[in-house]
């Protein structure tokens, strides 16, 4: 039996959810199976999940603090955009400025000979996309752009 | 939603710790399994295997910690071997570099051979 063909993709997709913990499992799987569904190869699509859910969690749990049963949750906006050439995801959210392009590239070996646990998170998420860029304004918040080009489509740098 | 299944298995290379975890381990799950890792850390097993069969994701965190009691237990002089990595996890680590600070190896039986050389 043939299995049933795939619906097309919409030209975006946008997610709303509680800036909670919990809420990962699903932005995960909404990102991983948008990004395999519009072309990417497992490989990428899981290196699109991985920085998404770092940019999240990072919001969730240092950005408004709030713990994984908080009942004032306020909403964290997950906007995907499947361009041409690339994956766009904007992260929108009402907590405080925090962009982690002002914090400095780890160095891992340093950071293994400190034992710290935590602190990784930025260093991935730019290790893992392909351009980062975050934005601030009083009215709108945090705005942070992931974005993944397609093998093979990214522009070469001039 | 994480899994833990801990248990202590006579292996080939002596006794082992012994470490199963499944589901996800996110920023939802990590406090319960940092919870669990500092306890076992605690007790200085010398030989520990943590098994990834059935772990569908794993965050920077989670990572972290890894490398964290993977430091702890060598400075302790033991070790601690992964296994049963799912593909998709053990790219990631690949691409980011941590697949050559943790030790790796395919089965429970390849990670029994690699703790054969620590003393117990």
């Amino acid at each position: 039996m043939n299995a049933a063909p795939t619906p097309p993709l919409p030209p975006s997709i946008t997610l709303c959810v509680p800036a909670r913990t919990d809420s990962l499992h699903l932005i995960r799987y909404v990102v991983l199976h948008g990004a395999i569904q519009f072309g990417f190869p497992e490989e990428d699509a899981a290196k699109i999940e991985m920085a998404t859910d770092e940019a999240c969690s990072n919001v969730i749990v240092h950005g408004y603090g709030v713990a994984r049963s908080d009942r004032n949750h306020p909403p964290l906006y997950i906007y995907i955009y499947f361009e041409p050439d690339r994956i766009l995801i904007r992260i929108v959210d009402k907590a405080k400025p925090f962009s982690p392009l002002s914090h400095g590239d780890v160095q891992i070996h340093e950071y293994l000979k400190q034992g710290k646990l935590g602190g990784l998170g930025i260093f991935i998420m730019k290790a893992l996309v392909d351009e980062i860029t975050h934005q601030y304004s009083e009215g709108e918040g945090n705005k942070l752009e992931l974005v993944k080009f397609l093998p093979g489509r990214r522009p070469r740098k001039s | 939603m994480l899994t833990m299944l801990e248990d202590v298995k006579e292996l080939g290379c002596g006794q082992v710790k012994f470490l199963s975890i499944s589901g996800y381990l996110d920023a939802s799950t990590i406090s319960q399994f940092e919870q669990r890792m500092t306890r076992i850390v605690s007790e200085n097993p010398r030989k520990m295997i943590v098994s990834f069969r059935g772990l569908e994701y794993i965050n920077s965190a989670g990572i972290g910690l890894f490398l964290s009691t993977d430091r702890l237990l060598g400075q302790a002089g033991g070790k601690m071997v992964l296994v049963d990595m799912p593909a998709k996890i053990c790219r990631i680590l690949d691409v980011l570099g941590f697949s050559k600070i943790l030790t790796i190896t395919s089965d429970v039986q390849a990670a029994a051979e690699r703790l054969t050389a620590v003393s117990t």
